[in-house]
């Protein structure tokens, strides 16, 4: 391993050091004398590249909001990037109720006592409202936990989301029965 | 398989999940507000319908709402980490929804009062 490293160090150098690269293959490849003449140029080789590894300490412009940038360290950006995505999908679900309740709102005409439908698409509406502003809680929850090495916060706000749906279906179902009978 | 991807980004496209997911989230911003706009119109309230265009106009117009803006789907977008004003976006998005709820809510109160 060391030798082909040797190798490439001493053809890069070559032009530089004619004499010592001369002398390193008459002495044979075989022997530990190439090292003799590497070890001087090892140092620097090896000093050049680490700057390259280590590109640029980011100039890190301010990003908002500082509660969450502020702390911690940088995670993996496909953590961050999920993160993103699971916020978006509590949006979108919050958006299924808006656009749900908007739905029922415009259908609520067609129905007899109206009133039913559209105090029910107004709650469908005002779910989706704060399920979106939990979306953003969420995400800078979450993000802060991401940056502090911390567990993810519990998703607490699922099961309230789900007892509402359940709570929504149900008083749409008591509607359309009392409607039937 | 792996060469299906090209060298330095993630198979997982996370960047371009995310830059999907926002494009469906302003899809659904767009075309809810659509919809309550269409029903306000039809029930005769014009404010609550341009309420409705203001709000999708909003979300579809990308100087307010930019998804994967900074983010260049070329290199996977994780060399550039994230969106630098992924929290502004994401905040504008919650506000475009929170809009459309208010407009949703204030057609059930109309249509309650009507």
């Amino acid at each position: 391993m060391s030798t082909p490293d040797d190798g490439s160090r001493d053809a890069r150098t070559g032009a530089a050091r004619g004499e010592d690269a001369a002398t390193g293959r008459g002495t044979g490849p075989g022997p530990a004398a190439a090292p003799a003449p590497g070890t001087a140029p090892a140092p620097g080789t090896a000093a050049a590249p680490a700057p390259r590894t280590a590109p640029a300490p980011a100039p890190a412009p301010a990003r908002r909001p500082a509660s969450v940038y502020g702390v911690g360290t940088e995670p993996d950006a496909r953590f961050s990037l999920a993160n993103e995505r699971t916020a978006l999908a509590w949006l979108r679900t919050a958006l299924g109720l808006v656009a749900g309740g908007v739905g029922l709102a415009s259908l609520a005409s067609l129905t007899d006592p109206h009133v039913v439908v559209d105090v029910v698409a107004a709650l469908a509406c005002v779910t989706g409202g704060l399920v979106a502003l939990y979306a953003l809680r969420r995400w800078r929850a979450n993000e802060r936990a991401l940056r502090l090495g911390r567990p993810l916060p519990v998703p607490g706000a699922l099961p309230t989301l789900v007892a509402g749906v359940v709570l929504l279906g149900l008083l749409l179902a008591a509607f359309a029965l009392g409607r039937a009978v | 398989m792996s060469g299906d991807v090209p060298l330095g980004r993630d198979p997982g496209l996370p960047a371009e999940r995310s830059s999907l997911a926002w494009q469906r989230t302003v899809l659904g911003v767009v075309l809810g507000a659509v919809v309550a706009g269409t029903t306000a119109l039809h029930a005769g309230h014009w404010w609550l319908a341009t309420a409705a265009l203001v709000v999708a106009g909003c979300a579809a117009w990308p100087g307010v709402l930019r998804p994967g803006r900074g983010r260049t789907l070329a290199d996977g977008g994780l060399a550039g980490a994230l969106v630098r004003e992924g929290w502004t976006f994401l905040g504008r998005a919650a506000l475009l929804v929170v809009a459309l709820a208010v407009v949703g809510v204030a057609l059930a109160v109309v249509g309650m009062l009507t």
